[in-house]
């Protein structure tokens, strides 16, 4: 009995599923009501709004903020009734990875669902 | 002058048996832990992220965003404004419910929002930004 053909086609199916599997763990942010500051407010909750600017830098309420300000102004905000909506303001030169950086800084402030804005005008 | 003879054994296959049940272990696991790679039309190296945990889930809509502002859904590259007749071809093949987007990280925020505006416009949809999950940045 030769085992030669047996191996030559486990290593053909074993070399398939090495080229052909992934192991890159994806997960997603769910991103909520977006469009122009206006058009979206319409329940009675105050908004807090991190406005990013195109250098990346943060403004809450137009003061200029670190990240861990950030994070401590959204943790004390989590605290609060009325609980705000989170809201993300970028502008349009922001890359998606500072979006995600700052929407990773709000998930672990434990908010778990912030909305993204685009800065009018 | 001694010539070994190739002994009963080494003439059968019985010595490739250990390799054979590496191979399989080797098999197995590729074929239990790996998921298929999904075929992007183009290349798209989407941001890391920490924390954020969704679930990729069945069959959702692909929408790529790639460097240059470059906008596919699923295999297929179109324009801008060809995006909200291509997702409700989508939702006319009962696939409604879930866009994900895969942005590429250098993307600027101008053409996400152009992105999810002609998503919303389609249909309303569940919007998701993909990433990729690290353990720590």
């Amino acid at each position: 009995m030769s085992l030669t053909p047996l191996i030559d086609v486990v290593f053909i199916l074993l070399l398939f599923f090495m080229l052909a599997s992934s192991f890159v763990e994806w997960s997603s942010f769910p991103l909520a009501a977006t469009g122009d500051r206006q058009s979206t407010a319409v329940d009675d909750a105050p908004q807090l709004i991190i406005a990013l600017d195109s250098s990346g830098g943060l403004r809450y309420d137009g003061i200029a903020l670190t990240e861990s300000d950030v994070r401590r102004v959204v943790s004390a905000a989590l605290h609060d009734r009325p609980r705000p909506r989170f809201v993300v303001r970028a502008d349009a030169e922001v890359t998606v990875r500072r979006i995600v950086e700052i929407l990773d800084l709000l998930s672990q402030a434990g908010v778990t669902d912030a909305a993204l804005q685009r800065t009018a005008g | 002058m001694r010539i070994t003879l190739p002994s009963r054994a080494d003439r059968t296959d019985a010595h490739l048996i250990p390799l054979i049940n590496v191979v399989f272990l080797l098999l197995i696991f590729f074929m239990l832990a790996g998921t298929f790679k999904t075929p992007e039309p183009f290349a798209v190296e989407v941001p890391k992220s920490m924390s954020s945990d969704g679930d990729i889930g069945a069959d959702p809509t692909w929408v790529y965003v790639g460097v240059g502002g470059r906008l596919a859904v699923d295999q297929t590259e179109v324009g801008l404004a060809d995006l909200p007749r291509m997702l409700r071809v989508q939702a006319g093949e009962g696939r409604v419910g879930r866009v994900l987007i895969k942005a590429d990280a250098q993307v600027g925020a101008g053409r996400l929002f152009e992105v999810m505006t002609a998503v919303q416009a389609s249909a309303p949809q569940a919007i998701e930004l993909v990433t990729h999950h690290v353990g720590s940045r």
